[in-house]
């Protein structure tokens, strides 16, 4: 009996130790690094998505039939939640609550929809690397286009 | 308006009765004769023939060898023979029929009577509905060719390693392939934008294009694998008609110029003294094809890719003898005093012959220079300009187009691509204007109009031509493709490092050469449908290959732009660059954006409750002059508040809930705005898919 309550106390401490370390917890910042796979898409489409350190990052996207199109652009996390920029200058078109959690990315637009965006933890595939069409948007002018 | 009319009419009056004088035609026949002829000048037509179209009944009684008929007509005419224009085999003839085409026949007689004369008398006949002078061709110069240099590079750095294309030697010199803006004065992309394309497909031989020009050089290390072949031709007898087609030893195609063998022994300079008067003497060999215009054009589609040789070219395959085919069709010979072009009867044959052997495709760099502006004198000729008509050559072209000669497993139909023509002048020449054809007008290295295109009515689309002057005043900016090794051909050739010339590769430029580059873009987007499993109807493909262009007015600043071209005028000439403007055709070829459209409908996502301006560039040719067209369907799913626009190139339009649904963006390219019956237009449309999603940006990003 005694025992036991020795494995329970060790239990609790551990969880304590946990909690107390709460700023440990591995941070979303960390948690959205790596490339990830869209699998619930609201419309007839593809859609990969990558975070790299340096705070950047590229989404290669095919809606309808053609080519990928790759955006890029910049990322910010604050209180879990999910901000960016594209290199044109606009801002994304909603800000996003973010959970990583089993391997997954949870986006939910914080607007009236809150739109559930799942993503998987997956590798971009190289066809879809090579075979994009890069969207390069300068800011104050035309759009125009480049190739990888 | 009536004292400017009255000295012209004064004047045609003048003009009959002074013809009626000197041709001794009575006045009767004369009258029945201007009714029938369909327009033409004897000057411009083969002496000794005539081409008649009789009514169906007595067409129907020729047919059948009827002796009696046979025998009035000769009376009639005092003609020496009579035999059917074209040879059309018995399983093609219903569609033949539909274009009345086995009413034609061509009559023979002296050579030294007058073609009018004899036509008066063939006119006063009942049985004969039209008849016309059987007229010869006159190629679309390509001005000027000059001999591959391989120093200086044309590029400052050598190809980036990341750009995928294959091994051929001189492929980084081919800025119509693969343009980087590396060349001074160039613009990165103004090229075919083939690049990405060769990711997904670099050809097929089940595409079979035909080469309506001077004889492929079919020995040419770059060609040779490229090349059509008729297999129970080549594995035949010589002189022997192996395959029933009616054409003897028809391996690589057929010169109906002289209705000979394709052969090339003296094309190249392989026989030569004695042995090539005696060849020539008994006709047996084309000896005038040397100058390489057919070579050159046949390269710019498929020379073959990745095989360590030459250049790279649009279709030529993957490395693995996968590329298009090139059909011969010779139609041209020579130049100047030894040129020897077919007449229109012969032409028509040619199409006839591409379209019972499988051609998908005609790339004909050719086009009339007379003042041709419309469909109708295209056709019937114009007797007060006394051009000549081409009506055999429009309807055996109607033959080539139909839908029951289809010669590829994704298309309805064929297609066929025209030069717009290289005297600056404002409209493109036919038979590239007609209605049903592509028309192509020239750019540069720099995406500027060359200072040689025509452009403006009958002109569809554009694409590289090249350009002695402009940004680059030397060969640099024309086009680089195989050409002829032989003693007949006029440029210069290659000067290798050992100092030995060799004319396997030249430098031409003009809309002759532009030309093949929409041909091979078609090839190449016909290989891509072919292996995604579609198929469309020429129609839809042209709508497709029209609205998937770069618009080329952005880079046309305007003003006045001086062009040097050697082969016009030693001193070059001042441009107005504003008369481009609008006038090129829909745009720059683009073989990416083309198989993209052949992948499928693109979506773009729209914002519901929000009125949105969108970006179509990446899809279409954004003009503001599109009609769009929105179905019911769409209508009701997107709420669409109001018709969607095109403002400033851009897609304006306002959703009010969440759905989705397809539009169509109609236009047409080509047509003459200041003359109802001038050239005429060709229609083209494209699709494209809206989804409206509670959130959206401008720029289409899905975040």
């Amino acid at each position: 009996m005694k025992r036991i309550l020795y494995i329970i106390a060790a239990a609790l401490l551990l969880v304590s130790c946990n909690r107390d370390n709460g700023g440990k917890k591995e941070p979303l910042d960390k948690l959205i690094l790596g490339s990830w796979h869209c699998s619930s898409i609201s419309v007839d489409g593809d859609i990969y998505l990558s975070f790299a350190e340096d705070m950047t990052f590229e989404l290669y996207q095919k809606i309808g039939s053609g080519a990928y199109r790759l955006y890029r652009g910049t990322w910010n996390v604050e209180e879990d939640i999910l901000t960016g920029r594209y290199n044109d200058g606009e801002d994304w078109a909603a800000s996003y609550d973010a959970e990583v959690k089993d391997g997954k990315l949870t986006l939910t637009s914080k607007n009236d929809a809150a739109e559930v965006s799942v993503y998987d933890s997956c590798e971009i595939p190289e066809e879809v690397r090579s075979g994009c069409e890069v969207v390069v948007k300068a800011l104050n002018s035309q759009p125009q286009y480049s190739w990888l | 308006m009536k004292m400017k009319l009255l000295p012209i009419l004064a004047l045609a009056v003048a003009g009959i009765s002074c013809t009626k004088e000197i041709d001794n035609i009575p006045g009767s026949e004369q009258t029945v004769l201007m009714d029938k002829l369909t327009g033409g000048s004897e000057d411009q037509a083969q002496p000794g023939t005539l081409l008649v179209r009789f009514d169906e009944k007595t067409s129907s009684l020729l047919e059948k060898n009827d002796e009696a008929v046979t025998r009035e007509i000769l009376g009639l005419s005092g003609a020496e023979s009579i035999s059917p224009a074209l040879m059309i085999r018995p399983k093609n003839m219903e569609v033949a029929r539909k274009y009345g085409l086995h009413q034609w026949y061509t009559i023979s007689f002296d050579e030294s009577r007058p073609l009018k004369q004899v036509a008066a008398k063939m006119a006063s006949s009942p049985s004969v509905t039209s008849l016309q002078y059987n007229t010869y061709l006159q190629p679309v110069r390509a001005e000027q060719a000059v001999g591959f240099i391989p120093t200086p590079q044309t590029r400052t750095s050598p190809v980036p390693q990341e750009e995928p294309g294959f091994d051929d030697p001189y492929s980084s010199h081919q800025w119509n392939l693969v343009n980087t803006g590396e060349l001074t004065g160039s613009v990165a992309g103004a090229d075919v934008s083939v690049r990405n394309a060769w990711k997904l497909t670099a050809g097929d031989p089940s595409v079979v294009v035909a080469v309506f020009d001077c004889a492929v050089n079919h020995r040419h290390e770059d060609l040779k694998d490229a090349v059509w072949v008729n297999e129970k031709e080549l594995n035949g007898s010589d002189d022997v008609d192996d395959d029933g087609n009616g054409f003897i030893d028809d391996i690589y195609g057929f010169n109906f110029v002289q209705c000979i063998k394709i052969n090339q022994d003296l094309v190249e300079g392989v026989l030569g003294g004695s042995a090539k008067a005696e060849a020539v003497k008994g006709k047996k060999l084309d000896y005038l094809s040397g100058i390489g215009h057919g070579t050159h054009v046949a390269g710019i589609v498929g020379a073959t890719n990745g095989n360590g040789k030459g250049i790279s070219s649009i279709a030529g395959g993957s490395g693995n003898n996968d590329g298009v085919r090139l059909m011969s069709c010779q139609i041209f010979q020579g130049t100047g005093s030894e040129a020897k072009n077919a007449t229109d009867a012969q032409t028509a044959m040619a199409y006839i012959y591409a379209a019972d052997n499988g051609a998908c495709i005609a790339q004909c760099s050719y086009g009339n220079y007379l003042p041709i502006t419309s469909d109708q004198d295209y056709i019937n000729g114009n007797k007060d300009l006394g051009n000549g008509s081409a009506r055999l050559e429009n309807l055996a072209l109607q033959y080539f187009l139909d839908p029951a000669n289809s010669n590829h497993e994704s298309l309805e139909g064929n297609i066929a691509v025209f030069a717009s023509g290289n005297h600056q002048t404002a409209y493109s020449s036919y038979p590239g204007a007609y209605s049903y054809v592509l028309s192509v007008t020239a750019f540069g290295m720099d995406f500027q109009p060359a200072g040689y295109t025509n452009y403006g009515p009958g002109c569809k689309i554009s694409a590289p031509g090249g350009e002695w002057g402009g940004v680059m005043n030397d060969y640099s900016g024309m086009i680089l493709s195989t050409g002829v090794n032989s003693q007949k051909n006029p440029y210069p050739g290659i000067q290798n490092t050992n100092g030995m010339e060799n004319k396997n590769y030249v430098y031409m430029q003009g809309t002759s050469m532009a030309c093949p580059h929409v041909s091979g873009v078609i090839a190449l987007g016909l290989s891509y449908a072919k292996k995604l499993g579609k198929k469309f109807t020429r129609e839809e493909l042209t709508s497709l290959l029209l609205t998937s262009v770069t618009d080329l007015d952005q880079f046309n600043k305007g003003g006045i732009h001086k062009f040097y071209s050697p082969f016009s005028t030693a001193q070059g000439t001042d441009i107005d660059m504003d008369r481009f403007k609008g006038r090129m055709g829909t745009g720059a070829v683009d073989a990416w954006r083309f198989l993209m459209a052949i992948e499928g409908t693109p979506t773009l996502l729209a914002q519901a409750g929000k009125k949105m301006s969108l970006d179509i560039s990446r899809y279409c040719n954004p003009l503001d002059d599109y009609t769009v067209r929105v179905d019911e369907e769409a209508r009701t799913s997107l709420g669409l508040v109001s018709d969607p626009v095109i403002r400033n190139g851009k897609l304006e339009i306002e959703c009010s809930k969440i759905g989705s649904g397809k539009i169509t963006l109609s236009g047409k390219v080509g047509k003459d705005p200041e003359r109802e019956d001038g050239i005429g237009d060709m229609g083209y449309s494209r699709e494209l898919s809206i989804a409206s999603r509670p959130f959206a940006t401008s720029n289409g990003g899905w975040l």
